[in-house]
């Protein structure tokens, strides 16, 4: 029994395969990545602006640069799986989806393409982001391939979760635009406004409030965090890393980054557990 | 399109029922369908019949697991249609509003769906020539006329070689021509001993095509039976020219029959009953008669009596 499942769903997974492929999104998101490994030069220059002793070729701005322009791919990412959801409600082709494999199958499927193809962004920013950002500016130092490498594979690694997320939410809304725009919305500014509000009245000074302390473990501070904290944790700022990671991920007291990683997943996994559940009741008219 | 000698003989093995038991459903305060059974038996066509908004459509998006049942259940094959492993084997359905994402090929789009079912690609080429889209099988869909769409729709219900066909309205923006193949394929299929279940406005159409009918109203059941059932019951009219009309009809009376109208002077149409029976009774009434005829009335008007019968309840 559980081969034939594993057959089914694999067949589930090849169609999904195939439709994504036959049509242009994928490829075309590549497009805002390709912009923002040209821009991430630009972006690393916010760490100067934090770290005085950084100058205009230091390794550690590259590595900055490609941790902002990451979780901004994320969003790419998160745009993807909800355009990939919404597809079949929009053009009405869930209908025959549902006829040829259950519902948990379909969005088991979903959530798996949209997971490898934000990966994809982020791999291509990884390998790309450097190399151009680099040559755009030049004279810039390549920092160690192993920290490199690390962050690349958090970015990844967030970018395949905010894929899934992104599959979840076009999953419980099916109105494509409008499930768009609240990701993208949430992501670019929705969060910004709720972490705002939660670390209302606390000073730079003195510990933060219980309501503070929830910001690191919404979603996307959760996924900037643990994007930028193995940045901040190699620019050797002592005393310091603290303040210049909470300013950059727009958190109070962060946990870990592997902690944030964790807390991401969670958002994931109970993200596609409400879609599951909501899919499921629902009347394809 | 392909003739119809295509379709494999040896039909695939299962029960090839669809059984609907108590079937309902509520949308808000509209009850779209309410307490309806039938059963859909393998080796012939079942037409589904009713008026717009009459619930044909959610009911058989409940058969097919599209729309979940507020009470009732559907069973395809014995087991509910999320109960099957491999549903694009079993049934194949061409509903009225099933998409295309107009930027995809037909054959992107057939070949999607045959690896969800998991038939091989030469499948989707044979279902393409079955529908006669080959030609066209490299043209984006969002081009399609709608009778492309629907032969489209049809060639991916096929391609898992179901033992089930549901369509839905498939007669819409087909031609002639598309039409009259649809129905000897159809037939055909049933004829292998599979089931379909076909709904239909178009009631000269299901006349042609079908051999057993559901007829449903404002979500209920009106009549489940065969055609023959339904002109016995509701059809054929016996018209009968008499010397004394008024005596003939109480003679008809007296032995039970009361469908009687007058349609033109000295002219009776007696329903219920065949020209032989009116015809001895007109004889032990001691009345003559100068000509008789059964009219076969057209299943439209069967159906539109049918209707009007059950609503003066």
């Amino acid at each position: 029994m559980a081969a034939v499942t594993l057959d089914r769903f694999r067949a589930v997974l090849t169609a999904e395969v195939r439709r994504t492929l036959s049509t242009r999104v994928w490829w075309l998101l590549f497009l805002p990545v390709l912009v923002l490994a040209l821009a991430q030069s630009l972006l690393g220059s916010i760490l100067q602006l934090l770290v005085p002793q950084a100058t205009d070729t230091s390794a550690i701005l590259m590595l900055a640069g490609l941790a902002s322009a990451l979780t901004m791919t994320a969003i790419v990412g998160a745009a993807f799986g909800t355009l990939l959801a919404t597809g079949d409600f929009r053009h009405r082709t869930v209908t025959l989806a549902y006829l040829t494999g259950s519902r948990g199958q379909v969005l088991a499927a979903k959530c798996v393409v949209a997971a490898v193809v934000a990966a994809l962004y982020a791999l291509f920013l990884v390998v790309l982001g450097p190399l151009l950002g680099g040559a755009a500016l030049g004279g810039q130092q390549l920092p160690d391939l192993g920290r490199l490498a690390g962050l690349g594979a958090v970015g990844i690694l967030v970018a395949a979760l905010w894929g899934v997320l992104g599959v979840a939410v076009g999953t419980l809304v099916t109105n494509q635009a409008g499930a768009v725009a609240l990701t993208v919305g949430y992501l670019l500014i929705g969060e910004n406004l709720v972490a705002g509000a939660l670390r209302a009245g606390d000073g730079s000074l003195g510990d933060p409030s219980v309501f503070a302390r929830i910001t690191p473990f919404l979603p996307g501070n959760a996924g900037d965090l643990a994007v930028w904290e193995p940045v901040v944790s190699s620019a050797g700022l002592g005393p310091q890393a603290q303040f210049v990671l909470e300013f950059l991920a727009g958190v109070s007291a962060p946990p870990p980054g592997w902690v944030a990683l964790l807390v991401l997943a969670a958002w994931a996994g109970a993200g596609v557990a409400l879609a599951a559940v909501v899919g499921a009741r629902r009347d394809i008219t | 399109m392909q003739d119809t000698a295509s379709i494999d003989p040896a039909a695939p093995p299962g029960t090839g029922r669809i059984v609907v038991e108590g079937l309902g459903k509520r949308f808000g305060p509209v009850e779209a369908v309410r307490d309806l059974s039938f059963t859909v038996e393998p080796g012939s066509v079942t037409g589904f019949l009713g008026p717009n908004g009459s619930g044909k459509t959610t009911t058989l998006r409940m058969i097919l697991g599209l729309v979940v049942p507020s009470t009732g259940r559907a069973l395809v094959d014995g087991v509910p249609f999320t109960g099957l492993v491999s549903p694009g084997r079993v049934v194949g359905a061409v509903l009225e509003v099933q998409g295309v994402h107009p930027r995809r090929t037909a054959r992107a789009h057939l070949r999607a769906a045959a690896a969800a079912i998991g038939v091989g690609d030469a499948r989707v080429e044979e279902v393409l020539a079955l529908v006669g889209l080959t030609g066209a099988a490299d043209r984006s869909a969002g081009g399609f006329s709608l009778g492309m769409n629907q032969r489209l729709a049809l060639a991916a219900a096929l391609l898992g070689d179901p033992r089930i066909l549901v369509l839905d309205e498939p007669g819409n923006g087909l031609d002639p021509d598309g039409i009259a193949w649809l129905r000897s394929f159809l037939q055909a299929f049933a004829a292998s001993g599979r089931s379909v279940l076909v709904s239909s406005h178009q009631l000269a159409e299901m006349e042609l095509t079908a051999q057993r009918l559901v007829v449903i109203d404002r979500g209920e059941c009106r009549f489940d039976g065969t055609v023959a059932e339904l002109r016995a019951g509701h059809g054929s009219r016996v018209l009968v020219r008499a010397s004394d009309p008024a005596r003939l009809a109480e003679a008809l009376a007296a032995d039970g029959l009361t469908e009687i109208d007058r349609v033109e002077d000295g002219v009776l149409a007696v329903g219920g009953a065949d020209a032989v029976r009116v015809g001895d009774l007109a004889l032990g009434a001691g009345v003559a008669v100068y000509g008789m005829s059964e009219e076969r009335a057209g299943l439209e008007q069967m159906f539109l009596r049918l209707l009007a019968g059950e609503e003066g309840r």
